[in-house]
């Protein structure tokens, strides 16, 4: 292939180094992404709520559509039984057999209520309300917290490591990676001194019987966790 | 379901941190916007958008191509819309900026600048397929089968694309000497 000629080359390598961006560029564009991306998740939980209050109102539309249609379908109406007393819109009252001299009957807009000796009509079987479901929490949502637990203790940061293993615990207390959990959380109270609840945690973990993760926490942790015999 | 769990939780655990792809690719991200004819009153906002874009969906990047291309994929797009939204706009002024007649100063600043002046005019002259595949093959030096895969097209249009915008920009540039040395005259 036709390479560039030489003081092209020259030319395109001068001019490509004359064009950076300055520290206080980068430091500007951080800050505003940082208030968008807080900005937005702020709004996130209530977007997310909206979309549950709309998916749970389709589905309860559904459902009752559903369930009117299967009633109508399973409990025919008996129309010689309920005709004469059952409710009746007032264009229909022409067809009512009237004594000649009768006076008219007082307008009736809507039958509404049935006669109090008519037999009772079938009920249509209400849906039931459902409160909207929170969003089903997975594997993968797991192995986030979890994998972002890690992130932190490489980095040092055994305060967050504290906050993600406490979140684990509340949202998955019986997880795929309780093990994984408790090892973190072990390293991290490890670091921050706080060694008689290292040592409850990992007595925790020695439960699970995962002898490679006690391993890594013991060479982890200065000093003997293991309880006295 | 071991094996998958410590796939994922590996897979957690090396995935970079926003903040670490802030840092180190930011210069890269700056530049390439600005290559690919980002105003310079407009580069701010792109590279908003394109780390906002990496900030939602780094969580489901899977490392199936490097981070630079990945990227790079995401530069691409911003800048073709931002290239849009200015064309729709209906804006007649150039997306790129006008290079200054004799602004060349004596210091280096002021002769870098026009360096940068000069390239990104050249860059200019290309069209956008052209300038694009430039960028990448030119200036960002990535070997042509990547470019086909940033740019979703195959290998051999990848080549002759890079062939024919080399040529373009030869020209283009032989173009620029050739007024210079009239103007100089």
């Amino acid at each position: 292939m036709t390479e560039l000629q030489k003081p092209t080359r020259e030319f395109l390598d001068n001019a490509i180094h004359s064009d950076r961006p300055s520290p206080e560029d980068r430091a500007r564009i951080k800050a505003s992404i940082d208030r968008v991306v807080a900005t937005s998740a702020a709004s996130r939980p209530r977007a997310r709520w909206w979309k549950i209050v709309g998916v749970s109102a389709l589905f309860l539309i559904g459902l009752s559509t559903f369930v009117a249609l299967q009633g109508e379908k399973a409990a025919p109406r008996e129309p010689q039984a309920l005709e004469p007393q059952g409710p009746r819109l007032a264009g229909t009252q022409a067809a009512e057999p009237k004594e000649p001299n009768a006076p008219p009957p007082p307008p009736r807009a809507v039958d509404n209520a049935p006669p109090e000796n008519a037999p009772a009509l079938p009920r249509r079987p209400r849906p039931a309300t459902r409160l909207p479901v929170p969003p089903k929490l997975g594997l993968e949502d797991e192995a986030r917290i979890v994998g972002d637990a890690k992130i932190a203790l490489r980095r040092a940061d055994h305060e967050r490591v504290l906050d993600l293993t406490h979140e684990h615990a509340k949202l998955f207390p019986n997880g795929s990676l309780v093990a994984e959990r408790l090892a973190a959380e072990v390293m991290a109270l490890c670091a921050l001194d706080r060694r008689s609840e290292a040592k409850a945690t990992r007595a925790l973990l020695a439960l699970r019987e995962r002898p490679a993760l006690l391993e890594r926490v013991d060479a982890a942790c200065e000093g003997p966790l293991l309880p006295e015999r | 379901m071991s094996s998958t769990v410590d796939q994922l939780v590996a897979r957690e655990a090396t995935r970079p941190a926003f903040d670490e792809v802030y840092e180190v690719h930011f210069d890269f991200v700056w530049c390439a916007l600005r290559r690919l004819g980002i105003l310079e009153s407009s580069t701010d906002d792109a590279v908003q958008d394109v780390f906002l874009v990496v900030h939602r969906k780094l969580p489901a990047f899977e490392a199936r191509s490097t981070l630079k291309t990945w990227l790079f994929g995401i530069v691409l797009r911003v800048a073709r819309d931002h290239r849009r939204r200015h064309k729709r706009k209906g804006n007649k002024e150039p997306l790129t900026t006008e290079l200054v007649d004799g602004a060349a100063g004596p210091d280096e600043h002021t002769s870098n600048n026009q360096a940068w002046r000069i390239l990104d005019r050249l860059l200019g002259e290309l069209d956008d397929d052209k300038r694009e595949v430039f960028v990448l093959a030119e200036i960002e030096q990535l070997p042509v089968p990547e470019i086909a895969a940033i740019l979703e097209i195959n290998s051999n249009t990848a080549y002759s694309r890079v062939r024919a915008a080399r040529q373009a920009f030869e020209q283009a540039l032989a173009r620029h000497h050739a007024r210079e040395a009239r103007t100089s005259k």
